[in-house]
């Protein structure tokens, strides 16, 4: 009993192709053959080449894909901060003038969004000359209208 | 031997020498190709081996003197056909024979002329972590059980040393089957 595992793997597994050993005869002589006519190429070089040969080889230089996760992602930040610059207006110094605004958005906006105190603010003293108040004529109707406003706001 | 005198007056002559060599081919083809295949392990280069082995033959046998005999002489040049195609293989891969050896059995995993097992595979490992001559000696005995007279003349050594070479070889070999 020499070798309880070892002995019970004979074969090596090893296969050859179907047929490889037929007619190999024929073969090895056909190639036996060709290499006794042709042996060598023929192709020569100088003598002492392989000697002196002698490869400078220069850094290679590296080729990189723009496609990639990386320049994809940082490409795609420099849109997205370009188009929000723009997008906030922020070169669009332009004003707006009380001129640009229609009469009934400005008295709507004082009549609902200002308190009196912050409307005082607004004019000077000079501004509130009685000549402004002499030239301005009210209509009878108008007038009235207002006084039943006031007398209105009072009696609440 | 007197056949082998025959054949190789044969082969020694230009008349006879094409018949000759294919009497020859027929009569080791199968002998050396497993010979050398359990060397280099693929089908690819045992079949590259065993044609350049016979090119020799071709190229050598005028120069023959019988100072050995032919069946032996045939296996000495297919060893070292078969020893120079793994340098070869190493070289050109810029590694270590051992290490040519080791792709060499990996390979046989998805190999279609290699219809081992799991355990065959582990022999071949096993046979691999031993030194080359070894590995002949082992291969040589455990596979195609050649005499230790015959392969004493094959690798040069004495039958003594072949025993003793084999008996080592094939207990390291049991040792890794069990320890793997």
């Amino acid at each position: 009993m020499e070798n309880k595992n070892l002995h019970n793997i004979k074969e090596t597994g090893f296969k050859v192709p179907q047929d490889y050993f037929e007619a190999l005869e024929d073969t090895i002589l056909n190639e036996v053959k060709l290499k006794s006519i042709v042996s060598e190429s023929g192709l020569k070089i100088p003598k002492g080449y392989l000697d002196n040969f002698n490869v400078s080889v220069k850094e290679e230089t590296k080729v990189i894909s723009i496609f990639n996760k990386k320049n994809i992602i940082f490409v795609s930040s420099i849109a997205a901060a370009i188009v929000l610059f723009f997008s906030l207006n922020i070169f669009n110094t332009s004003t707006t003038t009380l001129d640009d605004i229609d009469t009934a958005s400005v008295d709507d906006y004082i009549l609902n969004e200002t308190e009196i105190s912050e409307l005082t603010t607004l004019f000077q003293d000079s501004d509130l000359s009685e000549a402004q108040f002499i030239d301005y004529t009210l209509s009878d109707e108008a007038l009235d209208s207002f006084i039943e406003d006031v007398d209105d706001l009072y009696s609440e | 031997m007197v056949d082998d005198k025959k054949l190789i007056l044969k082969l020694q002559s230009p008349d006879y020498k094409d018949a000759a060599f294919k009497e020859l081919v027929a009569l080791y083809k199968e002998r050396l190709y497993w010979h050398i295949r359990n060397i280099v392990k693929s089908h690819d280069d045992a079949d590259d081996v065993l044609q350049n082995t016979f090119i020799k033959v071709y190229k050598g046998i005028s120069g023959f003197k019988g100072d050995s005999k032919l069946y032996s002489w045939l296996y000495r040049i297919a060893t070292n056909e078969a020893i120079t195609q793994i340098n070869k293989n190493a070289k050109r891969l810029q590694i270590t024979n051992e290490e040519a050896q080791n792709i060499a059995i990996n390979n046989l995993e998805s190999d279609v002329y290699f219809e081992g097992d799991a355990i065959q595979i582990k022999l071949q490992k096993a046979i691999a972590t031993l030194p080359e001559k070894q590995q002949l000696v082992f291969n040589m005995k455990y596979f195609q059980d050649i005499k230790y007279k015959d392969m004493a003349e094959i690798l040069e050594t004495s039958e003594g040393a072949l025993k003793a070479s084999y008996h080592i070889a094939a207990k390291k070999i049991e040792s890794y089957l069990k320890e793997n």
